[in-house]
């Protein structure tokens, strides 16, 4: 079965994920990833929503945190103080998922600004929870597309911690959780190495070359030893995801929502 | 509260930019937590699913920080999708603002739209996405504002949702 590299790396994303986990999902990527995890190889994996949704089981993919779908498929609602205060920064989500606009080499996100934060090229939506998810989640996942103007040598702007601009500053600064520790993207899968923190990749997508992700990152990118191939995605993991990008297109009620899913 | 405390912008650039964010070390730990002021708005306005006679408010789905809004405010307008003899509100812990918490309460039914109120109607979704454009170009934005808005009135909101 033909697949674009985009379904592929929402397939690599969703792999991660097993049924044990408690997931902190951002919306876009992230969020097609998780429920792709939960609609094929897991589906106890516990998805939370930062409007404090619980136990989350969306038909479709929301549009937005405030989904009314979300609150309707979820166990329970809670108030966001209540999910911020008591689920997130209580220790209670093992893995938060998040994509941004730039990514350095240590895993560091910028989602406010592209350029100068007093003069800037683009403004972006901002942290959101993504701050307090970068801290407080035991560990964190990133997807996003790969090219020069989102994997770069120096992000604009530090929105969520990643291990820092050093590789060592989570340590540093006393904070325990694990932080990124894999980032998917539409070429390739990489993980930090044990030592520097420094991402490396870890497997190359069927086709993709390594001059390929060189060209698409703005750092000088290391391969780990031992690199391997991305497994391809299955038949069926194909039909679940589109069947689902299908529905919330339906749903959102126009060819421009199913653009949009896929953009963010 | 004075502040609200947190373990995240540690590391991050946003300290930088935005002087409410500070630090102080927990005097029990030692710990460095990040700290910002609270807000405290001179009106919140909300819009939730019901009221009684008395004022009192019933909210249900996601609940966001609409509570804490019309808490922190010092004046509080609620409007509602219909006024009812009883709330009937199903089980002892169902999020209700008591009628002494709020400066007014109005029916306006549809009064969520473009955005959905839970068990009433769903989001206009479509409304959003031409939104995105609208809200990008000056003069469509206050053409639009002038047409759906300024020469509106809260009787309108019930014919653009598919009320039940």
């Amino acid at each position: 079965m033909t697949y674009t590299p985009s379904e592929m790396m929402t397939v690599a994303a969703a792999r991660a994920l097993g049924n044990r986990d408690v997931c902190f999902v951002g919306i876009g990527l992230p969020s097609a990833a998780c429920n792709l995890a939960r609609l094929s190889h897991a589906p106890q994996i516990t998805l939370i929503y930062e409007s404090g949704t619980l136990e989350t089981r969306p038909e479709v993919l929301p549009l937005s945190i405030g989904d009314g779908e979300l609150c309707e498929t979820a166990l329970t609602t809670v108030s966001v103080p209540e999910v911020f205060r008591y689920w997130l920064q209580g220790g209670r989500i093992s893995i938060g998922f998040l994509g941004g606009a730039q990514v350095d080499r240590f895993g560091n996100l910028n989602s406010t600004v592209i350029g100068p934060y007093s003069r800037p090229k683009v403004r972006l939506p901002g942290s959101g929870g993504a701050s307090e998810i970068g801290t407080s989640c035991g560990q964190i996942f990133i997807v996003m597309p790969q090219n020069p103007r989102t994997f770069v040598e120096t992000i604009d702007f530090v929105t969520t911690l990643g291990h820092g601009r050093t590789g060592r500053e989570r340590r540093a600064l006393g904070i325990p959780t694990k932080g990124p520790v894999l980032i998917v993207t539409d070429l390739c899968t990489m993980r930090p190495d044990p030592e520097t923190n420094e991402f490396l990749v870890a497997s190359l997508n069927p086709g993709v070359t390594r001059d390929e992700v060189r060209r698409n990152t703005g750092w000088e990118i290391r391969f780990a030893e031992g690199m391997e191939e991305t497994t391809t995605p299955s038949a069926m993991e194909l039909e679940i995801l589109r069947d689902l990008q299908a529905r919330t297109a339906r749903a959102h009620g126009s060819a421009a929502a199913k653009e949009k899913v896929e953009r963010n | 509260m004075p502040c609200a405390l947190f373990r995240g912008y540690r590391g991050t650039d946003l300290p930088r930019v935005n002087p409410r964010i500070r630090f102080i070390a927990c005097p029990f730990t030692g710990e460095e937590l990040a700290c910002i002021p609270a807000l405290r708005p001179d009106v919140a306005i909300i819009h939730a699913q019901k009221a009684d006679r008395a004022g009192n408010v019933l909210l249900d789905g996601i609940i966001g920080v609409q509570k804490e809004a019309v808490l922190a405010a010092r004046r509080a307008i609620a409007t509602v999708e219909e006024i009812v003899d009883e709330l009937s509100p199903g089980h002892a812990n169902a999020v209700i603002l008591p009628g002494w918490t709020l400066s007014a309460v109005a029916a306006v039914p549809g009064g969520a739209h473009p955005s959905y109120a839970h068990g009433y109607y769903s989001r206009d979704n479509s409304f959003y996405m031409e939104w995105d454009e609208i809200s990008r170009d000056r003069d469509r934005f206050l053409a639009w504002m002038g047409e759906n808005v300024l020469a509106r009135a809260p009787e309108d909101f019930a014919a653009r949702v598919r009320l039940p």
